[in-house]
């Protein structure tokens, strides 16, 4: 039993417990919580395992980015202080049955995996090396430019799509006093904006 | 990197343990006499009018959603501005490939940026981006006050 093993077991339980807790809560608020420790947990094993700009990257998309969605897709869709989320028996079998086979999937492949002979405490080649596959210059082979170029792509589309359906979801809500105030969209959209 | 999470673990235990021994500690010390008044959600003794719990804009996502995508563009842009800056270095050291390198490198960015401004401009120009202004001012005085 030696430091890492420790933390790692302590990082674990954290991150286990924090998950099953977002399970077990009925709450959604209390769920948006306890997946914030399961992040950050994710973040620590990450750390431990020598992979600091992954560990980092994580923190600040995850735990900053992602969780700031999620608690803003709660104010906005939750309608009372109560909100319970009731699980059924047969979606709690359903769920438990699925769990089960990943966590036999990820058991098996893990023990499968055959050290690298690493160990946390070697020196840490650092970011340049992501960042050069990133720009292309090939380094054993592997040129990333054309995956990095194309990630912008992607980008555009998931915001630009994202933007869209934010866009007519709104609308739809407000068909009735849109078509009372006269159909120009310039009009909708001012009276959409009435903070509640 | 095994010191730096212990090191972040005393410090969380630590710091939870000073919470819980403080509260500990009010907990045995403090009188306990709770009233009405006290349980009031704001002290000053205003009253709270409606509920907490309303529906916000769904323009708050948009924006939320907006800064999550740029949130992750720090995965791409962080290793790029690093051997950017490596480059720069070397070429100040007096190595003329890596300026040469340095502005390719930059030119690559600005491709990967300038399709993402693309996304930007869209919403910019859509108008997703335009705080549209609260209604309390066109509505007559009397109809805002208490609300």
């Amino acid at each position: 039993m030696n430091l890492t093993v420790v933390l790692f077991a302590m990082l674990a339980a954290v991150t286990a417990a924090s998950a099953v807790g977002v399970a077990a809560s009925r709450s959604v608020v209390r769920a948006a919580v306890w997946l914030l420790f399961t992040l950050i947990g994710v973040a620590g094993v990450y750390f431990l395992l020598g992979a600091e700009f992954l560990g980092a990257a994580q923190l600040i998309v995850y735990v900053g980015g992602t969780m700031v969605l999620m608690v803003f897709g709660v104010m906005i869709t939750n309608q009372g202080p109560f909100a319970v989320l009731r699980t059924k028996p047969v979606e709690w079998a359903v769920g438990g049955v699925l769990a089960g086979g990943l966590f036999v999937l990820l058991a098996t492949a893990s023990l499968n995996f055959v050290s690298s002979g690493k160990t946390p405490d070697d020196p840490l080649p650092g970011i340049s090396p992501i960042g050069l596959s990133f720009l292309g210059v090939e380094d054993g082979g592997k040129s990333y430019l054309l995956p990095f170029e194309v990630v912008s792509v992607h980008l555009l589309v998931v915001l630009v799509a994202a933007a869209y359906l934010a866009r007519a979801k709104r609308r739809v809500n407000q068909v009735a006093s849109g078509k009372e105030q006269g159909t120009n969209k310039e009009d909708t959209r001012q009276e959409q904006g009435v903070t509640p | 990197m095994t010191a730096l999470v212990a090191t972040v673990a005393v410090f969380m235990s630590v710091g939870l343990l000073f919470v819980l021994a403080n509260l500990l500690l009010g907990k045995l010390v403090r009188p306990n006499r709770p009233s009405v008044e006290k349980g009031e959600i704001y002290e000053c003794g205003e009253k709270p009018v409606g509920t907490a719990w309303i529906q916000f804009d769904l323009r708050f996502y948009v924006v939320a959603l907006l800064f999550v995508l740029f949130d992750v563009e720090i995965a791409f842009f962080f290793p790029w501005a690093v051997v950017f800056g490596e480059a720069t270095q070397a070429a100040d050291a007096g190595h003329p490939a890596a300026r040469s390198f340095a502005a390719f490198t930059f030119v690559e960015f600005l491709i990967f940026f300038g399709i993402l401004l693309v996304g930007f401009a869209y919403l910019w120009r859509r108008g997703d981006l335009e705080w549209v202004r609260s209604m309390s001012n066109e509505r007559p005085p009397s109809a805002t006050r208490g609300g």
